[in-house]
């Protein structure tokens, strides 16, 4: 998501290249719309936008799908801005330029931690429906 | 009764006789011309018949007596004639030959004597006997009585009558006294109307005017104290017409008190020893006012007669002055003393005659007099004397003052002040100078206060013009940065547009069936393309850094973990030496450690520049006192010496790929930590880049 065409294009058909289903946005309120309409794994968002501060769209989104990863992009490096955003709920953070390698591989790194996660989730479930079954046997006994 | 009567008759008589001789002498009282009053006296007898009166004066040292005057009786029957056998004129009575005559001349006796027994000591002629008894000389008696002028005797005045009583005797002597008092009066005055004729003469001649003189004068014989002139201020002066001033005595113009003897004091002083000299004393006008005077007498010798001229000057008039003026000096010493300007009068010769005691002061002299005769060369420096004795010469050659001259003068006690003076020249009655008089105020502190003011308006100029050229510089730096923002952050978006790009192309390039060495030569052309994109993502950076970042996040750092950080982000080339030592007794510093290692980064690469093959970079911290010290040192170019002042100003570079942000942005970054950035070079040697960073917060 980011108000540059050009950029929304590239990163767009590299993320293709690689695989990815890729939907973009050019602005803030389209981005909620879209997120609403669909489930997507990741974001890239841009801090600057067109119509309202990317820390807000950024906090919008988060409340909405909190496990959805967010990775912002700014062409303006300030401590401020990337701690504002880590804190609300960003999950990595790049400066423009980003290199090409760099910016697939933290695409690459926070898709599987979110995979991890949810597998991780998966295991929590199953430890836990077989210490119940383990008590149960237990305790029928 | 017959004895009565006889008495009554004598009464009469003796009263007539009185009467008679009281008006005479009236009449002859005041008259100037001594043969006036023979003429008088013969003319008033004759109008008698009870009796005759003759004058004889002495003649001849004293030794004759002449007929001087006689009455009717005896110029109508020529007695005298015919008793001498000469004419009245001519005639001649030897004093020595008469016993009443000398009695009467010589032991000024007043006699009673038989007519005949006068006749005939005075006259032998055969005839004296026939004339007795033709005119019944034998029954009548005369009376001799002395005439005096000046206590001497002059003459006789004979009187006879028929059986005169002794009151008879005592008026005809009292008349004879009026006579010789009239004579007396006209004898002075014919005489003195010669020495005041002179007098006059004299004064007309040396130009003075008695009359019109201001003061009183008034001229007295010096042996009788008779005023025998004065003039219209002596009138004034004691309320009375001169007829009531000349002809009487001289004590008649003082009050009793100043009166001793038959004299005033002043006449009497003026006469025995004071002559010429002003002596105080008092008159009394007619209406018995006294008045303070002042008398001036000189002794004339006119015409064989001394006179005093005294001049009388009333001195209320004078006294008024001189309370005035005694007043007004009292005011002028309490001036003269009490002003803080020093004041002071020199004579010609610039020697001071008087001065205040701020003068005195500033001398260091203990009375004012002490400076008396003295110059300014005596107390002042040298030049300055010199610089005032020509200023003061000046205007008593010119006349014309100095006003206010602003001059720097030695005090006695050594300190320099700052005075304005103003000198001005004393002229006396005929407009010549006769010397200064000078004032002098002390403008030391105004001096002072005005000479920081002009320090300080100097000063403030300064300040100004250099916080306008720091403006000016702040203002072009603001302008700078925020262009350098504006340009950085619409720079990134195309780079990563062109990055993205680039990355696709590869891929693209990758899957084409392409020859392995053209492959090759297009990887080399998307390295270059990578290497200028890395370059314009550092030019974007640095400015950022510098147009951006106001905040600073103060963390307690590790300085040594800083430059670890730093030296990790760069590739040094092998041929470069880099040793780092950081001292143990250096502190944990509050800075930003991100910006800090920025600017280490920063300080590195320029390092890694300035070497062109072999060399070393040493960086150090350690702390020095109340600052921490980093520094990078480099065995590189250096940098030439007019170059050191701008490195650190935004877009100066002498790099040739360089955009002249780098060494400004550090300069920023350590000082919004509160530090400061130095740098020392010589060319051809290298440089070192210092960084201080207070130890307290």
């Amino acid at each position: 998501m980011d108000d540059d065409e050009a950029i929304v294009d590239v990163i767009k058909k590299i993320l293709e290249l690689k695989g990815y289903n890729v939907d973009t946005a050019r602005s803030g309120q389209e981005a909620i719309q879209k997120t609403r309409a669909k489930y997507y794994n990741l974001a890239l968002l841009d801090i600057k936008l067109p119509d309202m501060e990317g820390t807000y769209l950024l906090s919008r989104i988060h409340k909405d799908i909190p496990k959805m990863m967010k990775i912002m992009i700014t062409g303006y490096a300030s401590l401020e801005n990337a701690v504002d955003s880590l804190n609300l709920g960003a999950d990595a953070y790049l400066i423009k330029p980003v290199e090409t390698e760099k910016l697939l591989r933290t695409v690459e790194e926070k898709l599987r931690e979110q995979e991890e996660a949810e597998s991780m989730n998966q295991e929590k479930v199953t430890e836990w429906i077989k210490s119940r079954i383990r008590k149960i046997e237990s305790g029928v006994s | 009764m017959n004895n009565e009567k006889v008495d009554a008759n004598a009464f009469n008589e003796l009263l007539n006789a009185s009467v008679f001789l009281g008006n005479v002498s009236t009449k002859v009282y005041g008259i100037s011309d001594v043969n006036k009053i023979y003429g008088i006296l013969e003319k008033e007898f004759s109008k008698i018949k009870s009796y005759n009166v003759c004058i004889f004066m002495l003649a001849n040292k004293g030794l004759k007596l002449r007929i001087a005057a006689a009455s009717k009786f005896y110029r109508k029957n020529q007695i005298f004639e015919r008793l001498f056998n000469k004419s009245l004129e001519k005639l001649r009575i030897d004093v020595t030959k008469s016993s009443l005559c000398s009695q009467v001349v010589h032991e000024e006796k007043t006699l009673e004597a038989d007519f005949t027994d006068l006749l005939r000591e005075i006259s032998l002629l055969p005839t004296g006997n026939e004339i007795i008894k033709t005119f019944n000389f034998q029954e009548r008696k005369v009376i001799l009585s002395p005439l005096y002028r000046h206590k001497r005797v002059l003459g006789i005045l004979i009187i006879d009558a028929i059986d005169p009583t002794d009151q008879f005797v005592a008026v005809a002597k009292n008349f004879a006294q009026q006579i010789s008092a009239a004579m007396e009066v006209a004898k002075q005055q014919s005489k003195y109307k010669k020495t005041i004729d002179k007098l006059r003469s004299l004064e007309e001649k040396y130009g003075a005017s008695f009359e019109k003189a201001m003061d009183a004068i008034v001229l007295a014989d010096a042996e009788t104290g008779i005023i025998v002139d004065c003039n219209h201020a002596a009138c004034k002066l004691v309320g009375r017409r001169k007829s009531e001033i000349v002809g009487q005595h001289q004590r008649i113009l003082h009050p009793p008190e100043e009166i001793v003897g038959e004299f005033s004091k002043t006449f009497t002083h003026h006469l025995k020893e004071n002559e010429g000299q002003i002596l105080e004393t008092k008159v009394i006008t007619k209406d018995g006012e006294v008045r303070d005077v002042e008398i001036k007498a000189n002794l004339l010798e006119i015409e064989g007669r001394k006179i005093l001229q005294g001049i009388f000057r009333d001195v209320k008039e004078k006294k008024k002055m001189e309370k005035k003026l005694i007043s007004e000096r009292d005011l002028l010493q309490a001036l003269m003393d009490n002003i803080p300007d020093t004041i002071y009068f020199k004579d010609t010769n610039s020697r001071f005659t008087r001065i205040n005691l701020a003068q005195a002061r500033m001398l260091g002299v203990k009375s004012p007099g002490e400076a008396v005769g003295k110059t300014d060369f005596d107390y002042f420096t040298l030049e300055h004397a010199k610089d005032a004795y020509i200023d003061e010469q000046n205007i008593i050659r010119t006349g014309k003052p100095i006003v206010n001259k602003v001059e720097r003068i030695r005090r006695a006690d050594g300190k320099f002040l700052w005075v304005t003076a103003t000198k001005v020249p004393i002229k006396d009655s005929t407009g010549r100078t006769v010397g200064i008089v000078g004032i002098s105020r002390d403008i030391t502190e105004t001096k002072q206060m005005q000479d920081e003011l002009e320090k300080y308006s100097k000063h403030l100029e300064e300040i100004v013009e250099q916080k306008t050229t720091e403006l000016r510089k702040a203002e072009r730096l603001a302008a700078i940065g925020e262009t350098a923002a504006m340009v950085g952050h619409d720079l990134r978006n195309p780079l990563q547009a062109i990055i993205g790009t680039l990355y696709l192309l590869r891929e693209k390039i990758d899957s084409f069936p392409i020859e392995s060495m053209e492959k090759k030569d297009i990887e080399k052309l998307f390295r270059r393309v990578d290497d200028e994109i890395k370059y314009m993502n550092k030019i974007i950076s640095d400015l950022q850094d510098y147009a951006g970042l106001t905040k600073v996040n103060f963390i307690e750092t590790d300085i040594g973990d800083v430059i670890k950080d730093a030296l990790a982000s760069i590739t040094i080339p092998e041929t470069i030496k880099v040793s780092v030592a950081v001292s143990k007794s250096l502190p944990r510093l509050m800075v930003d450690p991100t910006l800090m290692r920025r600017v280490l980064t920063n300080l590195i690469l320029n390092a890694v520049q300035a070497i062109p093959d072999t060399g070393k970079i040493r960086i150090e911290a350690y702390n020095n006192g109340e600052e921490a010290i980093i520094s990078v040192t480099d065995t590189g170019v250096g940098i030439p010496e007019e170059n050191l002042p701008k490195i650190f100003q935004p877009l100066f570079t002498t790099k040739a790929k360089g955009q002249g942000f780098g060494l400004a942005t550090c300069k920023k970054l350590i000082n919004l930590q509160n530090g400061e950035i130095m740098v020392k070079s010589e060319v051809g040697k290298g440089s070192t880049f210092s960084i201080k960073i207070p130890l307290k917060r």
